[in-house]
């Protein structure tokens, strides 16, 4: 792909193909164009991804993917530069407007899945860095794209994703990939994943 | 705890078990004592087709016999346990100037065997599978991986997936019915060498003796999408 006037959408582009994001010197803005470009993109590999969803994967959501990739790309230049004020972070790093439903959910989480290691990496170089909040805080409704990481509170809200079969699965492989322990210990969760286990919980999660 | 004693004029009777490592045998005077059977051991063909075997159960260092509320006698002291391959050594017979047998051939068979093994492979048909596959854990199926046969879809790995259909369970390379086994069960790394040389397949061993020939690199990965693209 050679867009090298587009650089948020190689940064995606990059992101999904390599799992390597790219740092520019400057918060440059994004054009309209380059986000029709990059909500094609991120279209196809939504489809491909689906192909392995459980049940019937919901419908693609454009503005939750768009969204869920200016996170990672802003929270990624913000590891380096900080010519902003704190202030205006909230302009870069908007709450998600639309309804949060499993179609968001599944949609965001294309490049929503990488921030939690960038927000990882920003509090080992400052952990009072005043960015690492209002990053974390999308997380509240965003969770299952921060599934196993210290940052998700114990009382998430579980009925978005429990109202969706496909979504209900997917939260549940990752809660297992990741052996999030804490997730795991809540009673529905728990009681689901037993019955995913069947008679062989000893192979799939010992320690649970 | 079990032991089987059989007059030592008897001894070669034994030989049917030979081949079981787990088991011990020692002497008397009169009679071999055999001991350390598993459960399932005790009531296999092979014990149950020596002839003149008693069987003792040992409670209160008193022997009883199989099912009887008596006992019958003591266990002798002073046996000395060795590993029954070793008690009975085998000793080949001189060579027979007069054998012309050598173009006799073997056939080889299935017969119903009664260790218990853990399935490796399960041949289902595709009715069965997708209502399991759409709506699997992802961590259900990684460890699997599958190939099509004809009509049929066989999945190897463990755990397998509570679906129906008949499960298999492998020897070196030879995937035959759960329950099964070679007749001549110690024949079966022989038969690999000569069916299948290099392991690059896997062979289906059915019970009416037909037999399926699977590369090894034929088999996928089981995913949803690889099933989904496989039926679409």
């Amino acid at each position: 792909m050679n867009n090298k006037n587009m650089p948020f959408l190689e940064t995606i582009y990059h992101l999904r193909t390599i799992e390597q994001v790219i740092l520019y010197n400057k918060m440059a803005a994004i054009s309209k164009e380059e986000e029709k470009e990059t909500i094609l993109f991120l279209e196809t590999e939504y489809e491909k991804e689906s192909l392995d969803y459980p049940h019937k994967a919901p419908k693609f959501n454009e503005d939750a993917a768009i969204w869920g990739a200016k996170m990672i790309y802003f929270g990624a230049q913000l590891v380096l530069f900080r010519e902003n004020e704190i202030s205006e972070l909230d302009t870069f790093l908007p709450n998600y407007k639309g309804e949060i439903d499993a179609s968001a959910i599944l949609s965001a989480d294309l490049c929503l899945r990488f921030l939690p290691q960038v927000i990882m990496e920003m509090k080992r170089l400052d952990a009072d860095d005043l960015a690492i909040p209002i990053l974390e805080k999308h997380f509240d409704d965003f969770h299952y794209a921060a599934i196993g990481f210290d940052f998700v509170s114990e009382t998430i809200n579980l009925d978005v994703v429990f109202s969706d079969d496909s979504l209900k699965q997917l939260y549940l492989n990752r809660v297992v990939e990741r052996k999030a322990k804490k997730i795991a210990a809540i009673d529905t969760v728990k009681s689901e994943l037993m019955a995913g286990f069947g008679d062989y919980k000893k192979v799939f999660w010992k320690e649970l | 705890m079990y032991f089987l004693e059989i007059n030592k004029k008897h001894i070669e009777f034994l030989g049917a078990i030979r081949n079981w490592d787990n088991v011990k045998a020692a002497f008397d005077e009169q009679s071999v004592w055999v001991k350390d059977f598993l459960f399932e051991q005790l009531s296999a063909v092979e014990i149950q087709q020596i002839p003149f075997h008693v069987i003792y159960e040992l409670k209160n260092n008193l022997l009883f016999k199989k099912g009887s509320l008596l006992p019958t006698k003591k266990l002798p002291s002073g046996l000395l346990w060795t590993p029954i391959v070793r008690a009975l050594p085998v000793a080949l017979p001189s060579f027979n100037h007069n054998y012309f047998g050598i173009d006799q051939k073997l056939e080889i068979h299935l017969k119903a065997s009664e260790a218990v093994r853990e399935p490796y492979a399960l041949l289902t048909d595709y009715s069965e599978l997708v209502n399991y596959i759409e709506k699997a854990p992802d961590f259900r199926l990684k460890p699997l991986s599958w190939v099509i046969l004809e009509k049929k879809i066989l999945i190897f790995g463990n755990p397998l997936l509570p679906v129906k259909g008949e499960t298999y369970w492998l020897k070196d390379d030879f995937l035959l019915p759960t329950g099964y086994d070679f007749e001549w069960s110690a024949l079966s790394k022989t038969l690999q060498q000569d069916l299948n040389p290099l392991g690059e397949d896997i062979i289906i061993w059915n019970k009416n003796n037909n037999s399926i020939v699977i590369a090894k690199n034929k088999m996928k990965p089981l995913s949803i999408s690889s099933f989904r693209l496989t039926f679409s």
